[in-house]
């Protein structure tokens, strides 16, 4: 091989050893970036996971504070890795930023953690809130269903749409807003029902029940001493006993005025009176036949004065009257405006064992009854839940 | 004196290349914050949360890139300019989404309350033929006071609308149409058994 030949073929052969070795410098720069790129690159979609994972427990809502801690911690691992692919191209330092995404990704679990847990209480406090007024309203509704409210009813209508108003919020995922609305309804029936307790109170009166005990008992002594009839009828019990020498003969389910739960003060006010009556007068009636009454008596008159004195009766307010015993009943409601309804049958064999001048005795209650009970039971609890 | 001239050419050339690619793209990124802003500003918060968070995520990519940038000698902007047409773009598409929220939430509020008054029309058109006498009196008062209770709770979902509470709204509304229909339901009940 002539000299010229050889040095030649030293040339191509250092050429080729430096294009080898810059083969393999570009093949070690370019792995070693890859394997930085996909560090990063697998750290970043983890912490994108955990905060997309977050944001779907609605962290938004129930963790916000994580939730933006971190955001920020994600904004801050983006902006790192960003400066640092550009900084140090092409073999990024790859551990600053895997770990601020390691970071981001714990804050983003966290979040979720905490969103999960808040959500789970939200929705158990929501449901407790709407199964307790849901209680109280149908507590109320049941009392209600016996105690005539008057106006006062409309805190029961009101509590009834409130109720409606916290489920739909619970629908719509707005599980604060629901348990508010609950406790809104609660307190509304709440109020219903102590209105409702308030009409009860005399009924769980030691005095007042003692009163109505010795009507009833003076009126079956009368009925005994004069060996004649005598009628008693006991308005909690809805029942009218049929009394001969002191004996009772006959006794019937009675329907009373609508708002029987009150002492009749005047006319208009759906109350059936009670009181010491006497039948005044047989008649026929659009109600089949009918007993009437003598109300208002002397006592009722002068009950009536006295309201009208404290100024517990408007002006235009009467005393009223027409209060009978008559028939058309067999509803099983309280329906009448204060007379004492029977079926037809009934007041047809009412008739034939009674006359003018029998005493009727109508009294609220002879007995510590489920109505006493009621108004007892609210006091007490009431009082426990007074602070 | 040629080759001179060619030198000048080629060093102005490549200031004129390195300054233009080094200015960054206010204006694409001023039109991504307004754009972002704007959704913010439309309710996207509340009626399209995850497109605002897109476009907020995407704002943050854009925020990210522009401190990389500010680090180098030699600044491209190319990236820069993208990801600030995406955050626009996702801004852009949050707006719309909220709008979108937000007048189907106000249809299907404005549907709840229609169909509310039409319950309570209904009800008290019915309440008007219910049997009457004695002793239903006391029945028709409480149902009118129900049906007053449910007017209302319209009128205070018709003023939760105009305010554009609209969950707040819906939920009255159908509290208010549910009492209606209880009423209803009650009144035709009375007139099948007075028809028996």
């Amino acid at each position: 091989m002539r000299r010229g030949d050889r040095r030649r073929w030293r040339s191509v052969g250092t050429a080729a050893i430096g294009v080898a070795l810059l083969a393999g410098a570009s093949l070690a720069v370019h792995t070693t970036a890859s394997r930085r790129h996909a560090m990063m690159q697998t750290a970043a979609d983890a912490a994108g996971a955990a905060l997309r994972a977050a944001r779907a427990e609605d962290a938004m809502r129930w963790a916000p504070g994580e939730l933006a801690a971190a955001e920020r911690a994600s904004r801050e691992a983006l902006t790192r890795q960003r400066v640092e692919q550009v900084r140090a191209w092409p073999i990024p330092d790859a551990a600053p930023v895997v770990d601020a995404w390691s970071a981001a990704e714990r804050a983003a679990r966290s979040a979720t953690v905490s969103a999960r847990s808040r959500h789970a209480a939200g929705a158990d406090s929501a449901t407790d809130q709407i199964d307790k007024a849901r209680q109280a309203v149908a507590a109320s509704e049941t009392v209600a269903a016996t105690i005539y409210l008057g106006p006062e009813r409309r805190l029961l209508a009101r509590a009834r749409t409130v109720l409606d108003e916290a489920r739909a919020y619970q629908r719509a995922g707005e599980l604060e807003t629901a348990a508010a609305r609950a406790r809104d309804a609660a307190s509304l029936a709440e109020q219903a029902s102590r209105r409702a307790a308030a009409l009860a109170a005399r009924f769980a009166d030691a005095e007042t029940l003692a009163r109505w005990q010795r009507w009833k008992s003076e009126t079956i002594a009368w009925s005994r001493r004069e060996g004649r009839a005598a009628i008693v009828v006991v308005k909690d019990a809805h029942r009218m006993t049929v009394f001969e020498s002191g004996a009772p003969v006959k006794s019937y389910t009675v329907e009373l005025g609508f708002n029987w739960i009150a002492d009749k003060l005047q006319a208009g006010d759906g109350s059936t009176p009670e009181g010491r009556y006497r039948v005044v007068a047989r008649l026929a009636s659009r109600f089949h036949k009918a007993l009437r009454i003598d109300y208002p008596n002397a006592e009722d008159r002068a009950e009536f004065s006295r309201a009208r004195r404290r100024d517990d009766l408007p002006a235009s307010a009467r005393i009223g009257g027409l209060i009978e015993i008559h028939g058309g009943g067999g509803r099983q409601y309280d329906w009448t405006d204060g007379c004492v309804a029977l079926t037809n049958p009934e007041i047809e064999d009412l008739f034939g064992r009674v006359s003018v001048g029998t005493p009727v005795t109508i009294v609220g209650s002879d007995t510590y009854g489920p109505i006493a009970e009621f108004a007892d039971r609210y006091r007490r609890d009431a009082a426990c839940r007074r602070p | 004196m040629r080759v001179r001239f060619g030198i000048l050419t080629l060093v102005l050339g490549l200031a004129v290349t390195v300054v233009g690619c080094g200015a960054p793209p206010t204006a694409d990124i001023d039109a991504a914050k307004t754009a972002i802003t704007a959704a913010g500003a439309a309710g996207a918060g509340e009626y399209a949360a995850p497109s605002l968070k897109a476009a907020e995520d995407a704002q943050a990519a854009l925020d990210a890139e522009l401190k990389a940038q500010d680090g180098k000698w030699v600044k491209s902007y190319d990236k820069a300019k993208e990801l600030a047409a995406a955050a626009k773009a996702a801004g852009e598409k949050a707006a719309a989404d909220a709008t979108a929220g937000k007048e189907k939430a106000k249809a299907d509020a404005t549907q709840a309350v229609t169909d509310a008054k039409a319950a309570l029309a209904e009800a008290e058109g019915l309440l008007e033929k219910a049997p009457k006498g004695k002793g239903s009196a006391a029945d028709i008062a409480a149902m009118k006071t129900d049906l007053a209770t449910a007017a209302t709770t319209i009128a205070e979902a018709e003023t939760a609308l105009g305010n554009e509470k609209c969950l707040d709204a819906k939920a009255k509304a159908e509290s208010a149409k549910n009492a209606a229909t209880t009423v209803k339901t009650a009144v035709e009940t009375a007139i099948a058994a007075k028809k028996k």
